[in-house]
């Protein structure tokens, strides 16, 4: 399944579909890396709404993404995980430590506003 | 439930009154009756103990849910005020609801107030700080106040890692905290002239 990821000027935003098996996420690391390399973006927001489950591979590529990212020089903000979804991340000592994370793709955009500004 | 047993024994004596002169058929109509009737008399009181008890789970609810209310105070600051006990099915509801307010107030601030909370063990400290990640993920900071010392031992004791959580010593100091958070000034209208 693709993930759909859209260039907001500096910023790209990668859209989860509900069910991503784990070829999927990997294949979606390679290829935000990627784009980030190739269009010099600043942030990548990972918009994770659809998903109603998160498991221990899927919360770690999230992990390794937003590393991978930060090694291009690069932010990553996690948005819109669900109540329930992040009841049950804490309950398995799934944190996403580390990583940015915000209500929606408003306030992802909003919190990378202001870090932009904060830096230039 | 007294009815149903006066009834079961009223016409029990009717039964004898009747056939009070065939031994034989009376036994085989007792035999027949006392396990109806006691059946009858079991249904109704176990219906009714049900009945009552689903009630009072009814209620259990509504009290649980009104103990934890979840007050926004201001635009993207939430308040909860924790009052009394807590056991781990309130801490449990405590955290969904919170979430849910979160979401619905889209909060960037939590102040969550324990003063009015004597004492917690390891379980609920645990879900206070599960809590707390959790409203991490929905972008919201938490502030916890009014950490009396014996919960402050608890969770020193559990090795929970204060990096990690944000707290501030009473209600007062913890709105204060977030309104600085959230980017609020308060000036007193003197000061403004």
């Amino acid at each position: 399944m693709e993930v759909p990821i859209l260039k907001q000027g500096e910023v790209l935003i990668a859209t989860f579909q509900a069910a991503l098996s784990d070829a999927d996420l990997n294949h979606l690391r390679m290829g935000l890396v990627q784009q980030v390399v190739k269009f010099r973006s600043r942030a990548v927001i990972v918009d994770v709404t659809a998903m109603d489950v998160m498991d221990s591979f899927a919360s770690r590529t999230l992990r390794e993404i937003a590393h991978m990212i930060r090694l291009r020089g690069a932010e990553t903000v996690i948005v819109g995980i669900q109540p329930e979804v992040a009841f049950a991340m804490v309950q398995l000592g799934l944190t996403l430590e580390g990583v940015a994370t915000a209500l929606d793709l408003e306030e992802g955009l909003d919190y990378l506003t202001q870090k932009f500004k904060n830096t230039d | 439930m007294g009815i149903v047993l006066l009834l079961r024994d009223v016409l029990a004596r009717s039964l004898f009154a009747k056939y009070q002169t065939d031994f034989k058929k009376l036994n085989r109509i007792l035999d027949a009756y006392e396990p109806a009737a006691n059946r009858i008399a079991n249904t109704v009181a176990v219906g009714f103990v049900q009945e009552r008890e689903r009630v009072i789970r009814q209620q259990q609810e509504a009290i649980r849910e009104l103990s934890t209310p979840v007050l926004q105070v201001r635009e993207r600051l939430l308040i909860l005020p924790i009052i009394g006990v807590i056991d781990p099915q309130r801490a449990r509801q405590l955290t969904e609801q919170l979430l849910r307010g979160i979401r619905t107030n889209r909060a960037k601030v939590v102040v969550i107030d324990i003063t009015g909370v004597a004492a917690m063990d390891v379980t609920v400290a645990n879900h206070l700080v599960q809590t707390v990640e959790a409203s991490r993920l929905l972008g919201a900071t938490v502030i916890v106040t009014g950490l009396s010392p014996e919960i402050a031992q608890t969770l020193v004791t559990i090795g929970v890692d204060l990096g990690k959580m944000n707290t501030v010593g009473d209600l007062q100091g913890g709105i204060e905290q977030a309104e600085r958070l959230l980017g609020y000034k308060v000036v007193t209208l003197a000061e403004t002239r």
